[in-house]
């Protein structure tokens, strides 16, 4: 085939009509790839990691109480209290919380550093569809990872109580109840925490400044003042647990927000943080010799 | 000579020792480190709490300057190991991962990106003179804000005290050099294990952070859960904190750290040394697949 051919063959790409329905295809489409990216790729081998070390804790206290014995949980209340310990310390503290600093923070940055990101910059897409896609594709990796290890750990406390237990709490709700709230928090965390994360991802360079910076603020979060605890997510997601936790003898008391507020508290945050990452993404110029 | 007949000859000069080798990697290794003026400033500032510890000791013994500042000799508290521990350990000890965070994560991973290995290995230096090169030099930076200040203030204590000061408090010298060492050794090893593995410097730094992080809180839940001191095993700081009590002969304040053995606490930093050894012995390769 000469160049002539060619010439005749070419026939240009159907002009798409812009607008909603443009945009979400674009959207589907970048869904579609980052959220392969965010669980099939070696990246996410430390999120399957963080997500795997709440199940193992509890699978090794089912174990010991089944095979040895000597039972971790003396009641069906007392497992569940420990699990609000669990959930509230290790799976929303540590797990939801470095697993989304992960997943968002590599949404971009990650980019930048495979220096893979200009593929998306050059393509006729709208920044803040991209934003939003990336956001939602890391919020639904991360909730399927985290709230799957949420969800694991709770059936794995039903194990040394047997079937019968676990259908008598199905039954009554309580099991339904419970593991629906955790698995609410779970997804208000990794919406809260991820907006912020991915934002942040943008803003810095290292994006080890603010994960530690917000670690750090977390953590004091109860013996801060309440005009200031409102800045935290933890203060958010707390009044959601099932199980009311006690937060030491040094702990500023304060009512918890109502149900309404912290949800559209996270909702509204996330808004916020994906409106300033768009914004960001708009000014974006990558130069890959500077990273 | 014609070009076919140069033929391969070994080198017949003098060798150099092979300290000196790894001299060499620990020179530019540490001129990599200050390159960052954010660094330096950082490695300045440390200092800080050294110097206000040895005013405080001058000032304990100047009855003039305690006048000056009204201070009655019986408000004076006790210098003793409680005193280096709490004023001297635990701020120089934070101190101490902050600057291997900031520089121990990053000083493997630019080698092996970039493929560089072979070319250091090709050379006559050896795998384990590679990492004690980079190895020293973190010892050196933690060293020079550590212990080494440190003996110098308990030496300075001992010449400004009653005679037989030191001879009394001879575990407190002990103290200071072990803690920091076990410390700093660990944490040097297993950044540069993260450095090995993860590729990206501010990934690694992050992950580094991240495996502190999630040991201290795995370490609080196992411990809330099957009690006893098997949550310590995964939580270096809870390893320091139970070394350092024990030495400098001080109480803690920790339930969990209080339970566990000396010889526990030194196992978790000779394993975790060992396992962070074992990993970088098996990534650092004198032959790369170059990608």
């Amino acid at each position: 085939m000469n160049a002539g051919d060619f010439a005749a063959d070419y026939q240009p790409a159907p002009a798409l009509a812009t607008g909603p329905s443009l945009w979400l295809r674009q959207l589907l489409a970048i869904l579609r790839i980052e959220f392969a990216k965010a669980l099939f790729s070696r990246r996410a081998i430390s999120s399957y990691g963080l997500a795997a070390i709440p199940v193992l804790v509890l699978a090794v206290a089912a174990w010991e109480s089944i095979d040895q014995g000597d039972p971790v949980f003396e009641s069906i209340e007392s497992a569940r209290q420990n699990f609000g310990i669990v959930f509230s310390s290790l799976i929303m503290g540590s797990v939801i919380y470095l697993g989304s600093a992960l997943i968002f923070t590599t949404l971009f940055r990650g980019e930048i550093l495979d220096r893979s990101v200009h593929y998306y910059l050059l393509s006729p897409v709208r920044r803040e569809v991209l934003a939003v896609g990336k956001f939602l594709a890391g919020l639904s990796s991360a909730f399927l990872l985290f709230g799957g290890s949420a969800m694991l750990c709770f059936l794995l406390l039903y194990v040394p109580f047997g079937m019968t237990q676990f259908v008598t709490d199905l039954g009554n709700g309580i099991a339904l109840s419970q593991i629906g709230m955790y698995l609410g928090v779970t997804f208000l965390a990794c919406l809260g925490y991820g907006s912020v994360f991915m934002a942040t991802g943008l803003l810095f360079r290292n994006p080890l400044i603010p994960v530690a910076v917000i670690a750090g603020w977390e953590l004091i979060h109860f013996i801060l003042p309440p005009a200031l605890k409102v800045f935290s997510v933890i203060y958010y997601l707390k009044g959601l647990m099932p199980i009311p936790l006690t937060e030491g003898p040094l702990a500023v008391l304060v009512a918890p927000p109502p149900v309404w507020v912290s949800i559209f508290g996270m909702l509204l945050l996330s808004i916020a943080m994906l409106a300033i990452a768009a914004q960001l993404l708009r000014r974006m110029e990558v130069k890959y010799t500077d990273e | 000579m014609a070009i076919f007949q140069k033929a391969y000859q070994g080198y017949e000069g003098d060798l150099t020792p092979p300290w000196q080798r790894l001299a060499v990697v620990f020179r530019y290794a540490l001129a990599d480190v200050f390159q960052s003026r954010l660094f330096l400033a950082f490695y300045l500032f440390s200092f800080l709490p050294l110097l206000v510890l040895f005013c405080v000791l001058y000032t304990y013994y100047n009855v003039e300057l305690l006048l000056q500042f009204e201070i009655a000799t019986d408000d004076l508290f006790p210098i003793n190991g409680e005193f280096f521990m709490y004023f001297l350990f635990y701020p120089q000890s934070m101190v101490i991962f902050v600057l291997i965070l900031a520089v121990g994560p990053i000083m493997i991973s630019p080698d092996l990106r970039n493929n560089a290995m072979p070319l250091y290995l090709s050379r006559p230096l050896s795998k384990s003179g590679y990492i004690i090169g980079k190895l020293l030099v973190l010892l050196l930076l933690c060293s020079l804000v550590s212990w080494i200040p440190g003996v110098l203030l308990i030496l300075f204590q001992a010449y400004l005290a009653e005679p037989g000061w030191l001879a009394d408090n001879i575990h407190i010298l002990v103290a200071t050099i072990v803690t920091f060492l076990c410390w700093m050794v660990s944490l040097s090893l297993l950044a540069f294990a993260v450095s090995a593995f993860v590729k990206w410097k501010a990934m690694a730094r992050m992950v580094f952070f991240g495996v502190i992080f999630i040991g201290s809180a795995l370490g609080e839940v196992i411990y809330g859960l099957f009690g006893g001191w098997a949550g310590s095993l995964v939580d270096l700081s809870a390893a320091v904190e139970v070394v350092a009590s024990t030495l400098f002969m001080t109480g803690t304040v920790n339930d969990r750290v209080e339970i566990m053995p000396l010889s526990v606490g030194f196992a978790v930093f000779a394993i975790v040394s060992a396992l962070a050894a074992a990993a970088l012995a098996r990534r650092i390769r004198a032959y790369q697949v170059v990608s």
